[in-house]
């Protein structure tokens, strides 16, 4: 139960990604503050993924 | 070369005997194995050079669509059966048909090979880290390494990734595993982001009009030649010859349960082979159409597009050297995993250093695949066609020949012939696969006369 739950958030990071380029490209985020924000998300689905992988092969 | 093939033999050991049942994986393993393999630092360079080359919109998608189909009917039809009936590596199957001689032979080349295409991968993250640092990086025509700055950063980056290598394969297999869905999901943000610099419209309405006369508009940019439907189709069939048709890849699905697990290649083909090389080709037109992998990536998505670059870079490379230090292990008595990874690695690293490889990456995989491919098809003909033609299999095996000469012969001459064919590069393979099972069945027939 708690792998799903930390793989769930680490695709709610993947998917948040992509809606940061989706705002990039509407305009709705400037692309400097749209860049850091995709590093953050980044950052969250590599840090969820990895936790995912050790509880994994605990 | 008795000796070398025994060798080769026992670092084989384990992969000596089919699969057996308990073993075998299910579909969705296949479908994620594929889907990671396929979106990898190349696809940054691939996509990119069919808008250098000048392909229009619709040959592309049209000849990606084709092609990519055709590539999952191979592994179907001709990978994926032969590997669930034998249960064994092509390494094994080659060794009963071919001899250990020749077995030895075709994993050198196979070794030189997976050196040259990883050097491509740290040409590709040398790159993103390059337009960090601001190193200058190769243009499109260059085949020499245009500065020292250049030669220095590819070294350091192919010395850095054969320690990582040699500390441990499998850490950075486990790594790669979490970097594969965010490398994918970088290609398509990467895309998306540089829509709007491209001029399309928040609303999408002129995002055919953007595609069709901004990113793949026909033409093609100095020193490339134009490419059309039938380049791209046969591109997108061959890009993976040496594991469809070469069958390189029934070290994969003699874990199948089914050979229709076969068209579970259709998720890493779709994806990183349709959906990623689009990303990659709207990426290079919104920077100008200069062949800059770690550019492209950097103008998109800032520091994490950079990192996304190096990163498909490194855990494309990682397997790669491990497959090619495989190989050339057979050919150095005594030697620990960790020296024959890090000698695949100082070689890697050197051919990296040469743009040539990189920016003659569609080239090169053309060349690959059909050096390759006659042993597929010779390995299909004894499998499928000899019994059919009531020929004895496994001529090497039950004579215990060190090599089969006809295999041999098999493999050169139709190469001879198809590189003196007067066609484009791309479309040399097919009628090559052709000959060889002629060449192959005449030869066995012949021999079959004489004894």
């Amino acid at each position: 139960m708690k792998r799903l739950i930390v793989l769930f958030a680490g695709v709610l990071c993947l998917a948040a990604c992509l809606l940061v380029a989706v705002m990039i490209f509407r305009g709705d985020l400037s692309m400097g503050s749209g860049k850091f924000l995709f590093l953050l998300t980044s950052a969250g689905w590599f840090v969820f993924a990895s936790t995912q992988l050790m509880l994994k092969n605990k | 070369m008795n000796s070398v093939a025994s060798r080769m033999d026992k670092l084989y050991e384990f992969d000596r005997e089919p699969v057996s049942s308990d073993k075998l994986q299910t579909g969705a393993r296949f479908a994620g194995l594929f889907a990671g393999e396929h979106v990898a630092a190349t696809e940054f360079v691939i996509g990119a050079f069919f808008v250098l080359h000048g392909v229009t919109f619709s040959d592309l998608i049209f000849g990606l669509l084709a092609g990519n189909m055709l590539a999952v009917l191979s592994w179907a039809f001709i990978c994926a059966p032969i590997a669930v009936k034998t249960r064994l590596t092509l390494y094994w199957f080659l060794r009963k048909i071919a001899g250990p001689g020749l077995n030895v032979v075709y994993n050198f080349i196979n070794a030189v090979f997976y050196c040259i295409l990883a050097g491509a991968m740290i040409a590709v993250s040398a790159t993103a880290v390059g337009v960090i640092f601001g190193v200058p990086i190769p243009v499109a025509t260059d085949i020499l390494p245009p500065s020292l700055a250049w030669v220095g950063l590819t070294a350091v980056i192919g010395l850095l990734f054969t320690v990582l290598a040699v500390l441990g394969f499998e850490k950075l297999s486990r790594f790669a595993q979490i970097c594969s869905p965010w490398i994918f999901v970088v290609f398509i943000a990467g895309a998306v982001v540089m829509l709007s610099r491209l001029g399309v419209r928040a609303d999408l309405g002129n995002l055919m009009e953007v595609a069709q006369q901004k990113i793949w508009n026909g033409i093609a940019a100095a020193g490339q030649d134009k490419f059309g439907f039938f380049h791209i189709l046969s591109f997108a069939w061959f890009c993976n010859l040496a594991m469809h048709i070469g069958l390189s890849d029934m070290a994969i699905f003699r874990y199948a349960r089914r050979w229709t697990y076969g068209f579970y290649s259709a998720f890493g083909m779709y994806l990183g082979h349709f959906v990623a090389w689009i990303c990659s080709g709207v990426m290079v037109a919104a920077i100008g159409r200069d062949m800059h992998p770690g550019l492209m990536a950097f103008e998109a998505l800032g520091i994490a597009g950079a990192v996304g670059v190096f990163i498909a870079g490194w855990t494309t490379a990682n397997p790669t050297l491990y497959r090619a230090g495989l190989a050339l292990q057979t050919l150095t008595p005594n030697w620990p995993r960790w020296k024959i990874t890090a000698a695949a690695g100082l070689l890697t690293t050197i051919l990296s250093c040469f743009p040539l490889f990189f920016m003659k990456l569609l080239d090169y995989v053309a060349i690959y695949g059909l050096v390759l491919m006659p042993i597929g098809a010779v390995v299909l003909t004894e499998y499928w066609i000899f019994p059919r033609l009531k020929m004895k299999q496994y001529r090497a095996e039950k004579h215990s020949l060190l090599w089969n000469w006809r295999v041999l012969a098999a493999w050169i001459l139709p190469l001879v012939c198809v590189f003196m064919l007067p066609v484009h590069l791309y479309f040399k393979w097919l009628p090559g696969y052709l000959i060889t099972v002629i060449v192959y069945v005449g030869l066995q027939f012949v021999g079959r006369r004489e004894s």
